[in-house]
């Protein structure tokens, strides 16, 4: 078997808000991390924005750590939110869609959660934006079911992707 | 179709240990990876070493890190005579569970020295990016998780896979 499998994949067609990868429970057998490969953009105003994630559609404990890097610019903040990165807004140049890799490791043991995600922004040689995120579940469930949506407001545009890949010991 | 990742070899720490290695990596990739998903028990102190048919304890190694903290504070630093590579800088264990990402590039190749690129994530800790260097020309066939600190270990049921990424 493949070390590194898609499982699952969102290319949208029209604009949409949410995009819910189901039924990962089946999976907990065959793989033991899970790795996101975005890349989206957003619809709102701005030049970007923070992309949420929620394990079995809940919303609390969870806490993000962000390390970022912004032109001559770098900081680092963390807030009890449930980022992980940031996409491009309707604000950047056109066509301009980010690169973001989302890996959650052992999603179905009976530990926190640890998602690790670095990403970039380019905008066509300015406002560029980088980072890497830490972000905690504080929740042992096994994840079943992973939601990524915009945190502010806005759709993911059309064109965007989203790649869901199981990694495999096997 | 041919699978280009490929798991090497997978370890999950029965009891708590101050360190894990990998031995006789094979040749046969152009890259490989190693993911970590654990803890340690103690303060700070996480570790990498390399070698080629034992492990290299000496000052070969260098590095340069970026890392950013839960207070929002920053920065970067290097070492260019270590004999080990941090790959945590603040964060003693703290019950929440860190996933670091080692990406060692063309690693059996015996003309370069050897880089990797580290992504470390410490949950309501820190984040790092670090880039180190084997200053060496011999393959990488052998890789040590370990600790700066004698009496550190990394805690049980912490586990560490290595995968090798085929070039085609």
């Amino acid at each position: 078997m493949a070390t590194y499998t898609l499982i699952n994949k969102s290319i949208l067609g029209s604009n949409q808000n949410l995009i819910s990868f189901t039924g990962l429970g089946s999976y907990s057998s065959d793989y033991t991390d899970l790795l996101i490969r975005v890349s989206a953009r957003g619809s709102g105003s701005g030049s970007r924005q923070n992309l949420n994630i929620a394990f079995n559609s809940s919303t609390s404990s969870y806490t993000w750590l962000g390390l970022y890097g912004y032109g001559s610019t770098v900081g680092a903040n963390s807030t009890s939110n449930r980022f992980v990165g940031n996409i491009p807004n309707s604000g950047q140049t056109s066509n301009v869609f980010s690169t973001l890799d989302i890996y959650i490791t052992n999603f179905s043991d009976s530990n926190y959660k640890v998602v690790s995600t670095d990403y970039a922004v380019e905008n066509n040689g300015t406002d560029n934006f980088m980072g890497f995120d830490a972000t905690l579940w504080a929740n042992t469930a096994a994840i079943t079911q992973i939601d990524l949506q915009i945190h502010s407001s806005g759709d993911f545009v059309t064109g965007s992707s989203f790649y869901l890949y199981g990694i495999s010991k096997n | 179709m041919a699978s280009t990742y490929e798991l090497i070899a997978t370890t999950t720490l029965p009891s708590a240990a101050n360190q894990i290695t990998f031995t006789a990596i094979p040749s046969t990739y152009t890259d490989i990876i190693l993911v970590f998903n654990g803890d340690l028990d103690s303060i700070t102190g996480a570790s990498v070493r390399v070698g080629n048919g034992s492990i290299d304890t000496t000052s070969n190694y260098s590095l340069t890190r970026i890392w950013g903290k839960t207070d929002g504070t920053y920065g970067s630093s290097r070492e260019t005579t270590a004999d080990q590579i941090r790959w945590d800088y603040w964060a003693a264990g703290n019950g929440n569970r860190r996933t670091a990402i080692f990406q060692f590039q063309n690693y059996s190749n015996t003309t370069t020295n050897k880089s990797v690129l580290i992504r470390t994530a410490i949950p309501s800790t820190e984040v790092l990016a670090t880039v180190g260097m084997w200053r060496s020309t011999s393959a990488i066939n052998q890789i040590r998780l370990m600790l700066s600190g004698g009496s550190q270990n990394y805690i049980a049921g912490s586990i560490a896979t290595l995968y090798g990424i085929k070039a085609a």
